[in-house]
């Protein structure tokens, strides 16, 4: 029984997955750590979920970093308009 | 003395759209992000008296934004009952990215490789483009820790303490956010 409690949780994607992300902001456990290795070992695919998730996150940084040189909303002429009258007026 | 003055009557043409694009993306409706915008301007000119030599005008503006979406979530209830809500749609996630019984990748759903990642061809506009259409297509409870960690790179305790969520609940939306986009980021861009 324990053994299939053990296999259950170390052979499982979902639960690998999520300890990955807990494992790449350092937070987590000794414990959770060999079961996310011993999980490594075998699949393949978490493998992967892994190396993409570190791409994503360089691509989360660079889009935040675009957003000032690039942004990908404009305010309409007329919004503009209307939040420069009431920066004016509060100004003076 | 080369000191860092603020110059409200350039603040729109500076950052009006830098701010409305970080508004939109977070709260994903054009009026709610054109109005956190006009607040957050509203509030800097308020508060010009607190502003810091040498800090920048634009982290300044930023930081003023996001304490304002922070309130629009509250206000809208985004975060409200996030334990309820993780409960109710444990099951949904799961049946469409891995096998009830035994937590193991559907067939359907397993990761495939991203090659095109290896030449450095990649259009970073077009891919920007597509990581925001993903974060818009996300259910709206997992986009604002979503964003804070990996767009505004926020760690996991100021996070916990900004949206008032325990620390459980935040793995579970780390966790959903994230193989919901690298989904996303395959149908859309890597198989495209």
């Amino acid at each position: 029984m324990k053994l299939y409690l053990f296999k259950k949780n170390v052979f499982n994607c979902k639960h690998a997955t999520l300890l990955s992300l807990k494992n790449e902001e350092g937070k987590i456990s000794f414990i959770e750590k060999i079961k996310l290795h011993y999980h490594l070992l075998y699949c393949k695919y978490c493998k992967r979920f892994i190396k993409q998730s570190a791409v994503i996150n360089k691509a989360g940084n660079d889009t935040a970093e675009s957003l000032f040189t690039n942004p990908s909303h404009l305010l309409s002429a007329k919004t503009k308009e209307n939040i420069q009258r009431r920066i004016d007026t509060t100004g003076q | 003395m080369n000191e860092e003055i603020l110059q409200p009557q350039n603040w729109l043409n500076n950052y009006g759209d830098y701010l409305y694009s970080v508004a939109f993306i977070k709260v994903n409706n054009k009026e709610a992000a054109e109005d956190l915008v006009q607040d957050t301007f509203f509030s800097a000119f308020k508060a010009r008296e607190q502003f810091r030599h040498g800090s920048s005008e634009r982290t300044w503006l930023t930081a003023i934004l996001k304490n304002k979406i922070i309130d629009h979530y509250r206000k809208n209830d985004v975060l409200k009952d996030v334990t309820g809500y993780l409960s109710q749609t444990e099951s949904g996630f799961t049946r469409h990215f891995f096998e009830e019984d035994n937590g193991h990748w559907l067939d359907n759903a397993l990761p495939t490789a991203w090659k095109e990642m290896a030449d450095a061809k990649i259009n970073k506009n077009d891919f920007n483009k597509i990581m925001q259409y993903c974060i818009s297509k996300m259910p709206p409870k997992l986009v604002p820790v979503f964003i804070a960690r990996f767009l505004d790179d926020e760690d996991s305790a100021t996070i916990c303490k900004d949206f008032n969520i325990t620390s459980s609940n935040y793995w579970v939306i780390i966790h959903r956010a994230k193989v919901l986009i690298r989904s996303c980021l395959e149908k859309n861009w890597f198989l495209a």
